[in-house]
C-alpha cells in the first residue's frame, strides 16, 4: 500500500485531526493534506515523527511503496546529488571549451560565438538553479 | 540614441537588477541554512556564498553539518527565497541574451 494510504490510516486510527498533526510534527495542514493525498512525499525526519505520533512501525510505513524508497534515496544521498552537480558543471565548462576551439576551424562564424554566448547563459542558468534549489 | 542602445541599456538594467536579487536570496537562503546547520557565522557565510562560485565549496563544506529541522516559518521563507532566486535567474538570462542580442545586432 502507498505511504498516502497509510499516513491517513494511521491518524484516522489515532483519532487526530491533520491540524493536530500538523501542530505537533511543526509543518502546515496542508503539508499534511499533500502527504494524504500522494501530492508530496515527506522526508525522513518527519516519517521517524509520524511513526512516533502514530506509534506505528517505521517498516509498516516506509516498506511496500517504492516510489517513496526511490524519493528517501534522491534525498538522503547528496554525496551522489553533488557528484552529479560538479560533474554537470564540469561537463558544461567542457563543451563551452570545445566548442571555443572548434570555432578556430569554422570559416565565416559571424553567429557561432554567439550561439555559444547564448548557450552558455542559458546552461549557466539551468546550473544555477540546480544548485539553489539545493538548499 | 537608437533603438539598439535604448534595449541594451534597458536589458543590462534587467541583468542588474536579476543578479543583485540573485545574491540577495542566496544570501538569505545560506543564513537560513547555516543556522540551521548550526554554523559559527551565519552571516559570513551568507556574504560568501553571494558569489556564486563558492556556493559549490559551501555545499561539500555543509555536508558535515547535520541539519536540524526547520520550524515552519524558516521553511516558508527558504520556500519564498528560492522562488524569488528562480525568478531573479530567469530575468537575469532574458536580460544577458536581450543585452547581447542588442549589442551584437546594433553593430
Amino acid at each position: 500500500m502507498e505511504i498516502a494510504k497509510k499516513l491517513k490510516e494511521a491518524r484516522k486510527q489515532a483519532g487526530m485531526t491533520q491540524e493536530e498533526v500538523a501542530e505537533k510534527i511543526l509543518v502546515s495542514r496542508q503539508t499534511i493534506s499533500n502527504w494524504e493525498n500522494a501530492k508530496s512525499y515527506p522526508d525522513i525526519m518527519s516519517v521517524i515523527e509520524l511513526s512516533d505520533l502514530y506509534a506505528i512501525s517505521l517498516d509498516t510505513l516506509l516498506k511496500g511503496d517504492e516510489q517513496m524508497i526511490k524519493h528517501l534515496e534522491e534525498s538522503t544521498d547528496m554525496v551522489t546529488s553533488n557528484k552529479k552537480l560538479i560533474l554537470a558543471i564540469v561537463l558544461h565548462i567542457l563543451v563551452v571549451a570545445v566548442l571555443l576551439i572548434l570555432q578556430a576551424f569554422i570559416p565565416n562564424s559571424r553567429f557561432y560565438l554567439p550561439g555559444i554566448f547564448l548557450l552558455m547563459t542559458i546552461t549557466s542558468s539551468f546550473l544555477l538553479y540546480q544548485m539553489i534549489k539545493r538548499f | 540614441m537608437n533603438a539598439y542602445l535604448i534595449s541594451a541599456i534597458s536589458f543590462g538594467a534587467m541583468t542588474l537588477a536579476g543578479s543583485v536579487s540573485i545574491a540577495y536570496q542566496i544570501y538569505q537562503m545560506t543564513i537560513i541554512d547555516a543556522k540551521a546547520r548550526g554554523f559559527k557565522h551565519p552571516r559570513f557565510w551568507g556574504i560568501f556564498n553571494t558569489d556564486s562560485n563558492n556556493y559549490l565549496l559551501y555545499l561539500i563544506v555543509r555536508c558535515r553539518y547535520p541539519k536540524e529541522k526547520l520550524s515552519e516559518k524558516a521553511l516558508r521563507k527558504m520556500n519564498h527565497y528560492k522562488k524569488a532566486a528562480g525568478i531573479s535567474i530567469i530575468f537575469t538570462c532574458i536580460g544577458g541574451i536581450g543585452l547581447f542580442l542588442s549589442l551584437f545586432l546594433g553593430n
